[in-house]
């Protein structure tokens, strides 16, 4: 059992302890069927319509693909890195944190759905853009759509394949060829000027590039029918992820009962800064300190137990670590200190790393939780930095109104409800996604409860619990070939999120500016030729911003997200069912929304300019929440002050059909 | 919601198929709202307090899930998958396919005749 609490140095050794790497294989597999699926659909557009078979498989998904379209495409990477590091850092509580879920599909595809896909059949809309100009005869309003849709989805679109290259490095980063390969292309690219600090990044670049050009080149020729059948395939890697590792988690650690039970006993780590020293200087070689050593430190009975969190060394000569030559404060490295004794007691100092000796220089305890048995199973879960916990209950409030309603008002979820085949489709693919969420949000909070017993000390680097509790659990289980279909979940999750956003740009930009503003009357062949060549730019120019990414992608990552549904949740709602609305109200509703979320973001910065994008939040209301209402109240206050709609629209939209003569 | 046309117009009347859409609009809110209040009433009552010692090391647990998780959480949860049977199966109603008003009838799935049942089509499954 020991072995399984010795530090590891990278995201993917798993494979490399035990014969063949299996995570290149599975990985390997995985890229080819997605091509092949891709190569299907793109044979398969030889239909009459080409932009509404590109953009919309020709309205025609059938129950399966409807369904976990539906689902992958809002499971992004987040569900299988950052949140699973959120349930090993604060517990059960993070149960509720998700618990909207359980109501996302019937809000998020009944809301809108049936409606949404009649209007959009009525008039053959392509887009949202499309849907929103032919329900209020206004171009203008198309445009506008349009602009905000292209705005926050390039922002995520780079975040995404950020996140991706991200996961496909440490995939394969300990493979012997690929070190060679970054080496090579290293040494390469490094008088190039505009790669900038990316020229430092071998690996990255070609993670970047590898998996980029999959992803565009499967999107650009396949169209949305390639996007749906990959999402499919995506969608069942990930629930079979999920649904081995749920046993094999409650069976390593001996029963979720035992596991509760001990969680509760757990006390938070605390954060602490360390001086590392030896005795004897090391005369040959510096002494290295890897990220993630285990430190023991003995006093008679008591036992202290530290983790590293950055690399170190103690150079030639010297006694003390230090971080590097050019840090600040460089010889006070950052760890943790464990606080349970049931983990620090089966807890073995490092093997080569016995020598050093630990002076505490600082401690910080956690700021709630800190010393409180319980702390991990009861709410509002502990953390390291608010006073009044992880999930205060107005937290709690806003992310279940958030969950359910975000998700309803995301663009990419939209466009799906408008390509399903009938109702009945959509009523079974409700049932379908309910069942598809249950087996697997309440599952993972399971498994990284499990997870926080099997391995302490993962604080230093949350995000790779997920891998290495795959790693841990088919070691136990001596199933090594199973970490490599468990780590292709994330990246799955990954691809079928991406893959979309790619697609509602080039549709945005083919459909709603070229093809409606520019040159109505273009060929069907014309047409063609541009939509493969926007959706291949759009991805190029997303490759290209992702070689140097934002530092604050992930603040940006939510704050795009809940920005367009902010923007459009309350307008197309009120569209679908208000027959008195009209065009000044929905102008309003879409921009007062939007303007509330910029607001209330650029005064949360203002206010912090330490952290930036930080979000004001009323009353500890969530944005989101208050953009929403805010949209809510001004877009009916404005339709009720102005004009009544033409009563022909109204009559086309929401009268019974005429009769076919 | 004023959906109803002016008294006086009777040149035309609302679309069943819009109206039943709405209906099930109203559904789907009630049900967002139903698990809202049981999410949160019984998870702030269950959960969040500070336990006494005793709990805190022997916390009462379901099937190995913290009491306040399975009553709060996991039954609605399951709750909500039960409700989604009735409501996707024997509530939401099945409509004949709209036809686009840009094509022509023939393109149209569906012969004029259960057009004109708009709304009334009883579910196939």
């Amino acid at each position: 059992m020991m072995s399984l609490f010795q530090p590891s140095s990278s995201w993917l050794l798993l494979a490399n302890a035990s014969g063949p790497n299996w995570a290149l294989w599975v990985f390997a597999i995985y890229i080819i069927a997605v091509l092949f699926i891709a190569w299907l659909s793109g044979v398969g557009i030889r239909g009459t319509s080409f932009l509404s078979e590109y953009f919309l498989g020709s309205r025609a998904l059938g129950l399966w693909a409807f369904a976990l379209t539906f689902a992958a495409t809002s499971s992004s990477g987040g569900s299988f890195i950052g949140f699973p590091a959120m349930v090993y850092s604060h517990g059960w509580v993070v149960a509720l944190w998700i618990g909207g879920y359980m109501i996302v599909p019937i809000v998020a595809m009944a809301l809108l759905g049936k409606r949404l896909n009649q209007i959009a059949r009525l008039r053959d809309s392509i887009t949202l853009p499309d849907v929103l100009r032919d329900r209020f005869n206004s171009p203008g309003l198309g445009t506008l759509a349009t602009l905000l849709i292209v705005f926050f989805m390039i922002f995520n679109l780079v975040a995404q394949f950020k996140s991706g290259s991200m996961i496909l490095q440490s995939l394969i980063q300990d493979e012997p060829l690929f070190q060679q390969l970054s080496l090579w292309f290293g040494n390469q690219i490094g008088g190039y000027s505009f790669l900038g600090e990316a020229a430092g990044k071998p690996g990255y670049l070609i993670s970047l590039l590898v998996f980029a050009v999959v992803v565009i080149l499967y999107t650009a020729y396949g169209g949305f029918r390639a996007v749906v059948w990959t999402d499919v395939m995506q969608g069942l890697v990930m629930l079979t992820g999920v649904l081995i590792l749920l046993p094999l988690a409650i069976w390593s650690v001996g029963g979720l009962d035992k596991a509760t039970r001990e969680m509760a006993q757990m006390t938070p780590p605390n954060h602490v800064r360390l001086q590392l020293s030896v005795l004897e200087p090391p005369a040959k070689e510096p002494l290295v300190i890897p990220h993630n050593s285990w430190l023991v430190y003995q006093d008679g009975a008591e036992k202290q137990v530290f983790r590293t969190k950055v690399r170190c060394e103690i150079p030639i000569g010297q006694s003390v670590a230090r971080l590097g030559n050019s840090v600040y404060n460089a010889e006070s490295i950052p760890a943790i200190e464990l606080t349970y004794a049931g983990h620090k007691d089966r807890q073995a100092v490092t093997e080569s790393l016995q020598a050093i000796q630990v002076t505490v220089l600082a401690r910080e305890p956690y700021k709630f939780g800190a010393d409180q048995t319980g702390t991990y199973v009861f709410a509002p879960g502990p953390d390291p930095n608010k006073v009044d916990g992880f999930l205060p209950i107005s937290l709690a409030v806003s992310f279940f109104f958030m969950w359910t309603f975000s998700t309803a008002g995301q663009p990419s979820n939209m466009v799906r409800l408008m390509a399903f085949s009938n109702t009945q489709t959509l009523r079974r693919a409700i049932f379908a996604v309910s069942i598809y969420y249950s087996l697997i949000y309440f599952p993972l909070v399971i498994i990284f409860c499990c997870a926080r017993v099997l391995l302490p000390g993962w604080e230093t680097e949350p995000d790779r619990i997920m891998p290495e509790m795959a790693r841990a659990t088919s070691a136990l289980a001596n199933m090594p070939w199973l970490a490599g279909l468990l780590l292709a979940a994330p990246f799955a999750a990954v691809m079928s999120t991406m893959d979309s956003f790619l697609l509602m740009i080039s549709s945005a930009v083919v459909r709603d500016v070229y093809q409606n503003n520019y040159n109505p009357n273009a060929s069907e062949k014309t047409i063609k030729r541009i939509t493969y060549a926007t959706t291949f730019i759009v991805g190029v120019i997303g490759m290209i911003v992702a070689i140097n990414p934002p530092t604050l992608l992930q603040d940006i990552i939510i704050f795009t997200g809940t920005g367009l549904s902010t923007s459009f949740l309350v307008a197309m709602f009120l569209m679908l069912y208000w027959p008195r609305y009209n065009l000044p109200g929905v102008v309003s509703a879409i921009l007062s929304g939007f303007g509330t979320h910029v607001a209330l973001y650029a005064i949360g910065t203002g206010q912090h300019p330490t952290f930036a994008m930080t979000a004001f939040e009323p009353f500890g209301f969530h944005p989101f929440v208050c953009g929403t209402l805010v949209s809510l109240v001004v877009s009916v206050c404005v339709t009720l002050a102005s004009e009544q709609p033409s009563r022909d629209i109204v009559r086309r939209y929401f009268g019974r059909p005429q009769q076919p003569e | 919601m004023h959906g109803q046309p002016e008294p006086n117009e009777v040149d035309w009347e609302l679309d069943p198929q819009f109206l039943q859409a709405r209906r099930e609009m109203f559904v789907v809110l009630g049900l967002f709202v139903a698990s809202f209040v049981w999410t949160m009433v019984v998870s702030y009552l269950l959960g969040y307090r500070t336990p006494s010692p005793e709990e805190a090391i022997e916390p009462s647990v379901i099937w190995g899930i913290p009491v306040w998780v399975f009553w709060g959480i996991l039954v609605p949860w399951m709750a909500i998958d039960i409700v989604a049977i009735w409501f996707c199966f024997y509530y939401m109603r099945d409509e004949p396919p709209v036809c686009s008003e840009l094509q022509t009838p023939s393109v149209a799935a569906m012969p004029p005749a259960t057009i004109q049942a708009n709304g009334r089509s009883s579910i196939e499954s």
